[in-house]
C-alpha cells in the first residue's frame, strides 16, 4: 500500500506538469505514467538486488518523505483534494447527459467485467500457455532470488523484451504469492478503454457515443481473456491506442501557434512508443499507421507539414519553459530509453544478438543470425498471414480461449455489428477513413512479419478499437430514430451479452475444475493443481517434493515452468539437462552436480526420448527410481 | 416527411438489417459453446432439473 501510495504521487506530480487542453487526455497520460513509474523502480531495484517487499517498502517511505519535505511537491499533493472534486463534478455531469439505457448498461457492464475479474482472480492460477512457459516464469525467478537477470533454463524466450513482466511482478512481490497477480492487466485495460473514449470525441462523436464505442471495445474477448490471462498483448493494445489518442488529439490542434499545452501528451508519446518496444518488439510494424494517421489528420487541420515542425516547437517550448522543466523531460525520455532499451542492450552483451533468441530476415538476407528461428519480413510471410487470417474471420474454426488457437477472437459486437457499421462509416464518415487507414497499415505491417501460427491473431487484439468506433458512430447518427434506435440498443445489448458470458469461465474451465480449485484454501491454488493445460504429472511436485529441496526439471523450450516454483515461489527449481545418449548413471550425476535428488518431465513437455530413458533407468532398478508420475527420485 | 429523411430511414434500416444479418452468421458454431456454458453451470447448480447431457442426446 506504501508503494502504491508512492507510485501513485510520483505519477501525479509528473502528470501535473504534462497537463493537456483535455481531461480525458490527462486521464489516459495519468494511468500511463503508473505503469512507467512502477515497471521504472522495479526494473532499477530488481537490477541492484534488492527486489523484494523489505527494500521496496523502504524506498517507498524514503520517497514519500523527500517528495512531503519538498514545500511545492507537499502543496501540489494538497490540490489533490481540488482535483478529486473537479473530478467528481465531471463524473456527475458526463453521467446525468448519459441517455437512461446508456446508463442502464454502463452499470451492467461494470458489475459484470468487475465480479468476473475478481472471481477469476481468485478462483483460478494462471493457466495460459505463453505465461507458464516464460512471462511468469520470469517473474517467480526474479521474485525468488530478489534479482532481476538471466537464468539457465531451456525456455530461450524468458530473453525476450519484459517490462510487462517487470509490470506482473509488482502484483506478487509484496505478498510474495502469484495469487493476485491476473490483475496485471487491468491497467492496461483501462489504458485502452479511456483512450478509445478519447479517440472518439476527437472524432466529434458525443460523449454517449464515445463510451458505447469504449464499452464496446472492452467486451472483446480477445481483450478481456487476455487481461486475466497474464499476457503482455493488452499492455501493446493499450500503448497502441493510447498513442493514437494522443497522435489524433494533437493533429487536430495543427494551426495553432507553439505546442503549449499539448507538450505533455507529446512527451508522453514518445515514453509511450519506448515503453512499448521494451515490452514487445512488434509495435515497430505499426508505427507506420500512427504516422499516417497523423500526417492526414494534421493536413485536414490546414498544415500537413505540421509533424515536422513539432521538434523545432518543441525545443521553442523547452525553452520557454526554463531550464528545470528542460532536466524534468530529459529525465523522462531518458527513463523511456532505458526501459525501451535494456532488454536488447542486455541480450546483446550476453548474447550478441539484441533480439535474441530471434534472428531477422528481410526477404532473403539474413540480417541477424540466429539458428532457431528468425522475425521474417517478406512477401511470403505477408501472403500466408493474409490466407491464415482468412481462415480465422469469423471465429468458424474453434472456441475462442486466451491462447486464440485458429480464430481472431473479435467477438460478437466486432463480428455482428462492428463489421456494417464499419462499412457504413467508411462511406460516410471522412475523419473515420482516415483512422481505419492508419489502423490497416498498421495491421499489415504487422502481416509482414507476425509468424504464421495458429495463435497469431493475440498481436492484433487492437484491432477491433475500429469497428468499436464505428459502432460509436452509427449510435451517435440512429439513436434517436424511434424503431432503428430500439433495435440497435437491443442488438448490442445481447452481443454485448453474448460476449460477456463466454468469458466468464475462459470459454474452457468446466464448473468441476473450479469447484476444485474452489475447495483449495486461496493461497494454496497453485498453477500445477490447475489441469487446463498443465500435465497430471506437475501436481507430483505439490505432493511429493518438500519446499526445501531443490527440484530438477527437464523441459523443451515451450515447456511449462512456471507451475514448479509453486504459487508462493517457495520451490526452488534447477534445470537438468540430458542429452539422448546419456547413461542413467550419468543422469543421476547431472542432477546431483546441481544438488538435486528429484527430476520432473512430462509428456508434451519434455522430449519422449528422455522419458523413455527414465522409465527404463526406473525398471531396470539403477538409482533413478520412479517416484509418482512423471517424477523421479535418486535413492542411493 | 422529407425525401431526404426517407432516404436517410432506409440506409438506417439497411445498415440495422445488415447487422442483424452478420450476428446470425456469426452465431454459429459460437452459440453452441456459450449454450456448452449455460448447460455446465445449469448441471452443477441444478441436478436435479438438468438432465445428463446422455440422456437427452437420443432425442436430438
Amino acid at each position: 500500500m506504501v508503494n502504491l501510495a508512492f507510485t501513485l504521487a510520483v505519477a501525479y506530480l509528473v502528470s501535473r506538469r504534462m497537463r493537456s487542453s483535455r481531461v480525458i487526455i490527462d486521464v489516459i497520460v495519468y494511468i500511463f505514467l503508473w505503469i512507467f513509474f512502477v515497471t521504472l523502480q522495479l526494473l532499477i531495484v530488481g537490477l541492484a538486488g534488492f527486489l523484494a517487499a523489505g527494500p521496496l517498502g523502504l524506498l517507498s517511505v524514503i520517497g514519500l518523505m523527500i517528495i512531503l519535505s519538498i514545500s511545492p511537491f507537499r502543496r501540489e499533493l494538497l490540490l489533490l483534494k481540488d482535483d478529486f472534486a473537479q473530478l467528481r463534478d465531471l463524473l456527475g455531469c458526463w453521467w446525468q447527459e448519459l441517455p437512461k439505457w446508456v446508463r442502464a448498461v454502463t452499470v451492467a457492464f461494470l458489475a459484470i467485467t468487475i465480479l468476473r475479474v475478481i472471481f477469476l482472480t481468485w478462483a483460478l492460477p494462471p493457466f495460459v500457455w505463453d505465461s507458464l512457459t516464460y512471462h511468469l516464469t520470469n517473474v517467480a525467478q526474479w521474485i525468488q532470488v530478489h534479482r532481476i537477470a538471466v537464468f539457465d533454463t531451456p525456455v530461450q524466450r524468458i530473453f525476450t523484451a519484459a517490462n510487462y513482466e517487470v509490470l506482473a511482478t509488482w502484483f506478487a512481490v509484496f505478498i510474495h504469492h502469484d495469487a493476485i497477480i491476473e490483475l496485471s492487466g487491468l491497467p492496461a485495460y483501462l489504458l485502452a478503454g479511456f483512450s478509445i473514449y478519447a479517440i472518439g470525441l476527437s472524432l466529434d462523436l458525443p460523449a454517449w457515443a464515445s463510451w458505447i464505442a469504449a464499452m464496446a471495445y472492452l467486451s472483446t474477448p480477445a481483450l478481456t481473456l487476455a487481461i486475466t490471462g497474464t499476457k503482455n498483448d493488452p499492455l501493446m493494445a493499450g500503448l497502441y491506442l493510447m498513442s493514437l489518442a494522443i497522435v489524433i488529439h494533437v493533429s487536430r490542434r495543427a494551426l495553432k501557434p507553439g505546442l503549449d499545452d499539448d507538450f505533455g501528451p507529446l512527451i508522453a508519446l514518445v515514453m509511450g512508443l519506448l515503453y512499448a518496444i521494451g515490452t514487445k518488439a512488434y509495435i515497430i510494424h505499426q508505427i507506420p499507421g500512427l504516422v499516417l494517421t497523423a500526417v492526414v489528420f494534421s493536413f485536414i487541420a490546414g498544415d500537413g507539414w505540421f509533424w515536422c515542425r513539432v521538434p523545432g516547437m518543441a525545443l521553442s517550448e523547452l525553452r520557454r519553459r526554463g531550464s528545470s522543466y528542460t532536466i524534468f523531460v530529459s529525465f523522462l525520455i531518458g527513463s523511456a530509453l532505458f526501459l525501451g532499451s535494456y532488454w536488447y542492450m542486455r541480450n546483446w552483451i550476453l548474447m550478441g544478438n539484441p533480439v535474441y533468441p530471434y534472428g531477422v530476415e528481410i526477404g532473403t538476407i539474413e540480417v541477424l543470425e540466429e539458428r532457431k528461428s528468425s522475425f521474417k519480413l517478406s512477401p511470403e510471410r505477408f501472403f500466408d498471414n493474409l490466407k491464415l487470417f482468412v481462415s480465422k474471420f469469423g471465429d468458424k474454426q474453434a472456441r475462442i480461449t486466451p491462447d486464440l488457437s485458429d480464430t481472431t477472437g473479435w467477438g460478437w459486437i466486432a463480428y455482428g455489428m462492428g463489421i456494417p457499421a464499419a462499412i457504413w462509416a467508411l462511406i460516410r464518415r471522412n475523419n473515420y477513413r482516415i483512422v481505419a487507414a492508419g489502423f490497416l497499415l498498421s495491421f499489415l505491417g504487422l502481416m509482414l512479419s507476425s509468424p504464421t501460427s495458429p495463435w497469431n491473431m493475440r498481436y492484433m487484439i487492437w484491432f477491433p478499437a475500429l469497428f468499436a468506433l464505428a459502432i460509436g458512430l452509427v449510435f451517435s447518427w440512429l439513436d434517436a430514430i424511434p424503431k432503428v434506435g430500439t433495435l440497435l440498443r437491443g442488438l448490442f445489448i445481447f452481443t454485448m451479452s453474448m460476449d460477456l458470458l463466454m468469458v466468464m469461465n475462459y470459454n474452457l474451465v468446466k464448473v468441476s475444475t473450479f469447484n476444485r480449485m474452489l475447495s483449495l484454501p486461496v493461497l494454496e491454488r497453485d498453477a500445477a493443481l490447475l489441469h487446463v493445460h498443465v500435465p497430471e504429472e506437475y501436481e507430483s511436485v505439490i505432493e511429493y517434493v518438500p519446499v526445501e529441496a531443490i527440484l530438477g526439471y527437464n523441459v523443451f523450450e515451450n515447456g511449462f515452468v512456471y507451475p514448479l516454483f509453486r504459487s508462493d515461489f517457495s520451490q526452488e527449481i534447477v534445470y537438468i539437462p540430458i542429452a539422448a545418449d546419456d547413461s542413467c548413471e550419468q543422469i543421476a550425476q547431472a542432477m546431483e552436480a546441481r544438488g538435486t535428488r528429484y527430476l520432473l518431465v512430462a509428456p508434451e513437455h519434455t522430449p519422449d526420448g528422455i522419458i523413455a530413458k527414465l522409465r527404463d533407468c526406473a525398471r531396470s532398478e539403477t538409482v533413478i527410481r520412479d517416484r509418482a508420475g512423471g517424477l523421479y527420485v535418486i535413492k542411493r | 416527411m422529407l425525401s431526404s429523411d426517407k432516404a436517410s430511414h432506409m440506409e438506417a434500416y439497411i445498415l440495422v438489417l445488415g447487422m442483424l444479418a452478420m450476428t446470425i452468421w456469426y452465431a454459429w458454431p459460437q452459440i453452441v459453446y456459450s449454450l456448452f456454458i449455460v448447460y455446465d453451470i445449469a448441471r452443477t447448480f441444478f441436478p436435479d432439473f438438468v438432465p445428463d447431457a446422455v440422456r437427452i442426446l437420443p432425442y436430438l
